[in-house]
């Protein structure tokens, strides 16, 4: 008990936020979205204060260019900040919800630079009276660093086309993973024909220097978070796999050891972004919740086979190292504001979640568990459930069916917590999955306001 | 595929209204560079640009300028040298009735980008009233138009060098 709170007091110290069961998800996001669509603003007030009154046509498509340029600037350092694993962001919407954020964005972002190239483009066509093509060789050829910023356009699409929905289903993650890359490499490319053809910059270096001050935000996020945390908890920790264990046909655990674990942050509830140091595995990292409270000495996920990546998971040697990106995850019991707790499970979703369960402060009998999977033979971690249930005098409820039956509704979760109400409700599971729990949760009267999810992407 | 368009038209809509309040209706557009009476508006296509003094050299006098209605028979046109600076070159020609000057052409102004060419446009006739106000390249920098008025002065003291007024 004393080491927990100690962790928690040092974890506090480092990030200091008020109390997040104060606001819902959705105010949350709304904070979050707020202080973005400020800097928006700012970066829109540079075009605004710098453009002088405009006359026709191609000073008018030109001003739209300029707008677009910038406003779509702006929203790709959020992009690059948005998955820059800044702890703030990931404890106030949490990875899975800034997964969205990206994704959206993402689109967005693609389709003003590419409105802002056609509209600049036209615009000095109109003002030289030449074609749109002229324009276009003239523009890459004789502007400074403009050749560049067309590679960097090139890069943004690849990675926008490679990164829809159609193309991701029929392209290796690998395959994907790789082109992704290429959106910083277009950042920084795109950057100087902006300060040296940008208006707003050439004659403004107020303008100029805000804009220096967003670039160098982001790059201090991104080394700081991406690359020196991570770095300096591999050195303190070096995690080790030290067991692999077959939970179902399909689902394995993954003991891991390592040094000082007893000062490693992270908490039920919490995951990390794991890297197996394997000749084939090294370079790619993925999200896996700890299954087990962290108790000093060893850590636990549980992963379920459902790609090219979990399948080949449980391969892995003991002994591997690890190198882990976290704790990330803002589901855990600091959400908790009400004496009752319920816990809501779709299929692995049940990782995260039997970790509080076993470790959430709790009274006897004020704890209860809803364990959804596909088949009988589905249900990961059923008899640690049964024990802690057991110790803890919870209630814990077994629902098998696939995804299509509504077998989770509103009458279930009611006849199995009659005072859901008075209930905080953890909810974690596919995307799919949690949607609906969400909505047959709220209809049999749970508080939005005490609603705590999080999605898995498989 | 609702949110798509609802983020078209909602970019579409703010885009037209930062517009909207920027655009000013003039009653005329502003001839290019339309400083001068002269209908001479040299080169200056973006990248044509020379090295410091490539454009005429000074003291190219003609007895009369071409086709400037209050062009008098004694009137010297006396082109500047080229003054180039980040945003392109400029250039005048002074047109002098013995030591007055009555007239200045812009010769060149920079036109290379877009904003540059507005600039241009704008600030050529505040430079050319101003020559003519204060007889001399003396002249007031144009707000918005640092590195153009500099050269503008620039080349209008070579021009009236050379002239040796």
């Amino acid at each position: 008990m004393t080491t927990t709170r100690a962790r928690e007091r040092e974890r506090d110290a480092v990030i200091p936020i008020a109390p997040l069961a104060k606001w819902a998800q959705p105010e949350r996001e709304g904070i979050v979205a707020s202080v973005v669509a400020l800097g928006l603003l700012a970066t829109i007030a540079m075009w605004w204060t710098n453009t002088t009154s405009l006359h026709g046509w191609a000073s008018e498509w030109t001003a739209a260019g300029r707008v677009l340029g910038l406003a779509g600037t702006y929203l790709l350092l959020v992009q690059v900040l948005l998955m820059a694993r800044v702890p703030v962001l990931d404890r106030f919407i949490g990875m899975d919800r800034l997964a969205v954020w990206h994704r959206r964005n993402g689109e967005y972002v693609v389709a003003l630079l590419t409105a802002h190239v056609a509209a600049i483009t036209l615009g000095y066509a109109l003002a030289a009276h030449q074609t749109f093509a002229w324009e276009t060789g003239t523009l890459i050829r004789r502007y400074p660093d403009m050749l560049a910023a067309t590679v960097a356009m090139a890069l943004l699409v690849t990675v926008g086309v490679t990164s829809a929905r159609i193309a991701r289903r029929r392209m290796k993650y690998q395959t994907w993973y790789f082109v992704h890359l290429y959106a910083y490499l277009a950042v920084v490319l795109a950057f100087a024909h902006q300060l040296n053809s940008g208006n707003e910059f050439a004659t403004h270096p107020a303008s100029r220097w805000f804009w220096i001050a967003l670039h160098l935000i982001v790059l201090a996020a991104l080394l700081i978070f991406r690359v020196g945390v991570p770095l300096a908890l591999y050195s303190r920790h070096q995690l080790r796999v030290d067991k692999v264990e077959q939970e179902t046909p399909d689902t394995v655990s993954i003991w891991m050891t390592g040094r000082a674990l007893n000062r490693l942050r992270g908490e039920s509830g919490q995951f990390f972004l794991w890297r197996f140091l394997t000749r084939d595995g090294w370079w790619q990292a993925h999200p896996f919740s700890l299954s087990r409270a962290p108790d000093g000495r060893r850590l636990r996920i549980t992963v379920k086979g459902a790609g090219d990546y979990t399948n080949w998971l449980p391969r892995v040697k003991r002994g591997t190292r690890v190198f882990a990106e976290g704790p990330y995850g803002a589901c855990t019991a600091e959400r908790r504001s009400r004496d009752k707790v319920l816990f809501v499970a779709g299929g692995i979703g049940v990782a995260p979640l039997r970790a509080l369960f076993e470790s959430i402060p709790a009274r006897r009998g004020t704890l209860s568990f809803i364990y959804r999977a596909r088949s009988e033979a589905d249900f990961a971690l059923r008899d640690e459930l049964e024990k802690i249930a057991r110790k803890r005098d919870a209630r814990l409820a077994f629902i098998s069916g696939s995804r299509d039956d509504a077998a989770f509704d509103p009458e279930i979760i009611r006849s199995a917590v009659p005072d859901v109400a008075d209930h905080d409700v953890f909810v974690c599971g596919s995307t799919g999955f949690v949607d609906h729990a969400i909505e047959a949760l709220r209809d049999a009267g749970a508080d939005q306001r005490h609603l705590h999810a999080e999605r898995f992407e498989l | 595929m609702r949110r798509a368009i609802v983020a078209t038209l909602g970019t579409i809509a703010g885009l037209v209204a930062l517009l909207n309040y920027k655009t000013t209706a003039l009653p005329q557009r502003v001839n290019a560079l339309g400083a001068g009476t002269t209908p001479t508006t040299t080169g200056a296509l973006p990248g044509d640009t020379g090295g410091n003094n490539s454009g005429g050299g000074p003291g190219t006098t003609a007895p009369s300028g071409p086709g400037s209605p209050t062009t008098q028979a004694n009137d010297r046109v006396v082109k500047g040298n080229q003054f180039d600076n980040q945003f392109g070159p400029v250039q005048v020609e002074v047109t002098l009735r013995g030591n007055k000057i009555v007239d200045v052409n812009a010769l060149q102004m920079p036109t290379d980008h877009q904003q540059s060419l507005f600039i241009s446009e704008q600030a050529a006739p505040m430079l050319r009233q101003e020559t003519l106000t204060v007889q001399s390249a003396q002249i007031d920098v144009i707000g918005g138009a640092t590195y153009t008025s500099e050269s503008y002065a620039q080349s209008l003291q070579s021009a009236l060098d050379a002239a040796k007024r």
